[in-house]
């Protein structure tokens, strides 16, 4: 076997630890493929397909979202052990900014976008919950942000997305602005100026992907 | 003004366990995620400390809306259920809450499979102890020859989340750690807020009875169903 088929069979192993029980069989072949060599955009690359698998048996109710998560967790232990190790051809810089409308505690739902986001290889600036309008701004003018995600969970916190995507949207207009929470809809976020309206964790990264190419 | 501090026994913890369990799905989840959460619901079952405030109000009026001494709960629906009941309904507000402990718990973990396992055990928590205080209540007003509907929160049906605020000032939350921000949000974030319907006759004991909606995720009566609860 040459050493390109022993990498092909790294990568597929590794692909295939994603969501394998154990908890540390997916870091064990993170470890194999460093020392194979094997550059560091085809390991993440492995990563993603393996959690891109799971995210379509989640989708077939084929698999419950505790363990598409504990998923999650481990391709980020994962990636962790990748930081620092950039090579040409990494994943592009595509910078989201999330955070959680002023006056809302819950931050379960973003916390959950934002890991989904980071194991698919984007980078994330999580600005936290209470987060007022003038944040969101300046989370998008200093990362240069391309996606912001607005989260909020009850009607009465909700209404402050409209005033962040007017505001946003006025100093920075190519910014894809994505909302969600419990009390939204599809017809509410539209109505607020959103770009996309992100009904639940499993279709978050196709609707983020889709209105990256409407540009 | 009456505090209500529930004694959580062994089955109660077991019931709670098994119901976490099923919210999460069951069997579909992976036993590796079932030493995970069993370890975690070890630990919240020695943090976790149900307090719960209740109190009753005579009703003052009663038109489109529930007027009582502490204010008015602005709720079609629930003024439906209170015209049926005998002359003698009064309103019970309520609030349960499991205490600060859990959150600061639930703050310290990074994991995400556990954010999510343990934020649904949390909410699994604080509706059986507010179940606990439901079936307190029956009972007290068993012992005065009356019935009692099943609980109605802010922010559900048609009673808008700003009436956390009557319900907050009501039973003056609080003394038991209870805090209402200026969004009308509460503070331990597994408190529940309610009122429920007291009188010698309560017929019909939830709204869902009356609604026409045909896709509420909270709907407490299977559709099509005639008759009381």
């Amino acid at each position: 076997m040459n050493d390109m088929d022993q990498q092909r069979d790294v990568l597929i192993t590794l692909k295939r630890s994603v969501g394998a029980p154990g908890a540390d069989a997916l870091k064990e072949w993170v470890d194999r493929a460093m020392k194979e060599s094997i550059p560091v955009h085809d390991i993440r690359c492995a990563l993603i397909q393996g959690v891109e698998t799971l995210r379509h048996r989640l989708m077939s109710s084929d698999f419950g979202m505790p363990d598409f998560l504990l998923s999650i967790d481990s391709v980020l232990d994962g990636l962790d052990m990748l930081s620092g190790m950039e090579d040409a051809g990494s994943m592009p810089d595509t910078p989201i900014v999330i955070g959680v409308v002023k006056g809302d505690p819950h931050d379960l739902g973003k916390n959950i976008i934002a890991g989904i986001y980071r194991a698919y290889g984007y980078r994330v600036v999580d600005l936290g919950r209470d987060v007022c309008s003038d944040a969101f701004v300046q989370g998008v003018a200093l990362n240069g942000a391309k996606i912001l995600g607005i989260s909020a969970m009850m009607s009465t916190t909700m209404s402050a997305m409209k005033d962040i995507i007017r505001d946003v949207k006025a100093k920075y207009p190519e910014t894809k602005i994505i909302v969600g929470g419990a009390p939204l809809n599809e017809v509410l976020a539209r109505s607020y100026g959103a770009d996309a309206y992100v009904e639940s964790a499993v279709s978050v990264i196709e609707q983020t992907m889709a209105i990256l190419d409407t540009d | 003004m009456n505090r209500f501090t529930p004694l959580l026994d062994q089955p109660f913890w077991e019931e709670h366990r098994r119901k976490t369990a099923c919210s999460l799905g069951g069997k579909s989840l992976s036993g590796s995620l079932y030493k995970v959460l069993d370890q975690d619901l070890d630990t919240l079952h020695t943090l976790v400390h149900p307090q719960m405030l209740y109190a009753e109000y005579s009703i003052n009026a009663l038109d489109e809306y529930i007027h009582t001494q502490a204010g008015s709960i602005e709720s079609r629906m629930f003024s439906r259920l209170a015209r049926g009941c005998s002359p003698d309904c009064s309103v019970i507000f309520m609030v349960a809450t499991l205490g600060r402990g859990f959150d600061t718990y639930s703050s310290l973990i990074k994991d995400l499979s556990r954010q999510f396992m343990v934020d649904t055990a949390g909410s699994v928590c604080v509706e059986m102890a507010a179940d606990l205080l439901q079936d307190h209540l029956l009972e007290q007003a068993e012992q005065q020859g009356k019935d009692v509907g099943m609980r109605f929160s802010p922010g559900y049906c048609d009673w808008d989340l700003s009436g956390q605020r009557l319900i907050f000032d009501a039973l003056d939350a609080g003394t038991i750690g209870v805090s209402l921000n200026d969004y009308d949000v509460m503070a331990p974030s597994k408190t529940i807020s309610a009122a429920v319907l007291m009188a010698t006759d309560v017929p019909v004991k939830v709204p869902c009875r009356f609604c026409e909606r045909d896709d509420c995720p909270w709907r407490r009566l299977p559709y099509g169903k005639a008759g009381s609860e």
